[in-house]
């Protein structure tokens, strides 16, 4: 009964407009209006302390430090020496800027934790170049939004720190655990591009001498060495999660100031202000759902879940096949941060229970949500690139068909061969 | 500039010191976080407070922001879909309904904040001591500030960063 409640309050709020966060919050106190032995006094003091106790957790400040550092790296300067150095590399191949554009937004998920971020930095680059070159406006967007869409799969990665938090799984092994994932899709979208430039006759660029190939890598080394220092530390247990985010900051800093020296002190207080705003905007739905979180474990929903789902089958592949379903569908209506934060609380226990590795899963959990952000309705990713690239959005989603497609054919490889996630993190010892 | 009227210069106004005291915070975080780190390595002398004025620092940047993300217009997430295919009509009443909305919740949050305040007033924080008080006085004031921007915005339109 208040689980009906919760739900139809939740989903007509929504879809009336209310803003996420508060159609959530909106629907967790009249859930709480309808258990019997709750009183609203209580309700509501249950609620604004789930809030401070959703919010006051160290770890989730690696939130704000990540997408800080990122934002830094991006107007200090990296973007470009990165592209410079991944067209020398991949440059001569046949499609040689759609090569460049994967690459490139590889390297700057080593960086950035977000996809929206790399697809701003890597598109603004290289959707420019791509057109001028004659590559079609939609294919190059959607393009970009793929490789964009690695951001949160390639440590450091917000998502995978929310998940960590919420499932209390080790941040170092859900970092390693990207790796593999986020090179196959990254090769699977190369393969695209090769498939495309053959169909198309995209040029191919002039290829680069070795020299050069050598100075523009100790142009980029700084940069490529970010996500070293923030997965060292953290592995050497040197650092927390979080404290190797403000490292990270502080080193975005100083390459960026100092040695790039494109990036000014005084943009600095405008960034930690833009930075805040879009903390908060993750941060005030995780305190939301925290209490919402709260109210259906009170109510003991996620085992009542867990137990219809398990009483249609016990065997992992078909419940982990429904679950990825799931969050694909929960990715073509909710905003990526929101699935993950209100389908975590209940898909984890689930996993638990059905002894599947929550390093695993996680993966798995992170790379499902990111195909959300590039498709419509809601893929910011998709709005990134259609903006840059003056392609509508009707003309994006087809051209972004099978850019999806090799994301969800990685998404089962990975689902259905844990190894693939799980041998960096094990090679580590986790 | 000086021609507009007094309330939307108050409004600038405030707008500025969010974004000042938004700043203000995220600035600390950092700095805290990096001095941990410096103090336990290389002075061997481990900071006991600053996680604890980090992490309160963040409760206040979230629920602040919170409220600025209300007048602007690249805010809170929502789903839009129905209003953008609504006509001018059925577009008004969502807007309104879903301001509504907005406000019930921010004043539930302060309702709440409110008690916690008054439930620990004489509570203090585990390593510094500072009065608890003063954190939950953030779930106070930030909805409260939200109920403003909501009812603000309705009336004059958002208030935009100006950049």
């Amino acid at each position: 009964m208040s689980t009906v409640v919760l739900l139809v309050v939740f989903i007509g709020l929504m879809a009336a407009g209310v803003p996420i966060a508060f159609a959530l919050g909106l629907a967790g106190i009249a859930m709480a209006a309808v258990i019997p032995d709750l009183s609203m006094l209580t309700a509501l003091t249950l609620f604004a302390q789930r809030l401070f106790v959703g919010i006051d957790v160290f770890l989730l400040l690696a939130i704000p430090l990540f997408i800080l550092a990122g934002t830094l790296m991006e107007v200090g300067g990296t973007a470009r020496r990165l592209v410079d150095f991944a067209s020398a590399l991949v440059g001569w191949l046949p499609g040689g800027l759609g090569f460049v554009t994967v690459l490139s937004a590889m390297f700057f998920s080593g960086v950035s934790g977000s996809a929206s971020a790399d697809t701003a930095a890597v598109g603004s680059v290289m959707i420019p170049a791509m057109k001028r070159k004659g590559y079609d406006a939609p294919f190059a967007a959607a393009l970009t939004a793929g490789a964009g869409a690695l951001g949160p799969i390639i440590p450091p990665s917000v998502l995978m720190v929310i998940y960590g938090a919420m499932g209390n799984v080790s941040i170092a092994a859900l970092f390693l655990g990207g790796f593999v994932p986020g090179i196959i899709i990254g090769l699977g979208l190369m393969g695209l591009v090769y498939a495309m430039a053959r169909m198309r006759n995209y040029p191919s660029e002039a290829r680069v001498g070795l020299k050069e190939i050598i100075a523009r890598f100790f142009r980029a080394f700084l940069a490529l060495l970010m996500p070293v220092i923030i997965l060292g530390g953290i592995f050497s247990g040197v650092f927390t999660a979080t404290e190797s985010a403000a490292v990270a900051v502080a080193y975005a800093i100083v390459i960026g100031v100092f040695l790039y020296q494109e990036l000014r002190w005084s943009q600095i207080p405008k960034l930690l202000y833009r930075t805040g705003l879009v903390s908060a905007k993750v941060m005030f739905l995780i305190a939301t759902a925290t209490f919402v979180g709260f109210l259906l474990a009170h109510q003991k929903i996620p085992q009542a879940i867990a137990q219809n789902l398990l009483s249609i089958s016990r065997e992992p592949w078909l419940v982990l096949l429904l679950v990825n379903v799931t969050m694909l569908l929960a990715g073509c209506i909710l905003e990526v941060a929101a699935a993950l934060i209100i389908l975590g609380p209940v898909l984890i226990p689930i996993m638990q229970s059905l002894g599947i590795d929550l390093v695993h899963f996680g993966v798995v959990m992170v790379v499902s949500l990111a195909i959300g952000t590039i498709h419509p309705p809601v893929g910011n990713c998709l709005y990134i690139v259609s903006a840059l690239s003056g392609a509508s959005i009707a003309r994006c989603s087809i051209a972004v068909i099978p850019v999806v497609a090799v994301m969800i054919f990685v998404l089962m490889l990975i689902t259905y061969v844990p190894d693939l996630v799980l041998v960096v993190p094990r090679h580590f010892g986790f | 500039m000086n021609e507009l009227p007094l309330g939307s210069r108050l409004v600038r106004l405030l707008a500025a010191t969010e974004r000042g005291v938004i700043g203000g915070l995220m600035a600390a975080i950092v700095v805290l976080t990096l001095a941990q780190v410096i103090w336990r390595y290389v002075l061997g002398n481990p900071l006991q407070w600053s996680e604890e004025v980090a992490r309160y620092c963040f409760v206040w940047v979230t629920l602040l922001g919170a409220a600025t993300l209300l007048r602007v217009s690249d805010g809170h997430p929502r789903i839009d879909t129905l209003s953008l295919r609504a006509g001018p009509r059925l577009r008004s009443a969502l807007d309104v309904f879903s301001r509504a909305m907005v406000i019930l919740c921010s004043i539930a949050i302060a309702a709440g904040g409110l008690r916690m305040m008054q439930l620990h007033w004489e509570q203090r924080s585990p390593s510094l001591e500072l009065p608890m008080a003063w954190i939950y006085v953030a779930m106070l004031l930030g909805p409260l500030l939200g109920v403003f921007w909501a009812l603000w915005c309705g009336a004059h339109g958002n208030v935009e960063d100006e950049v």
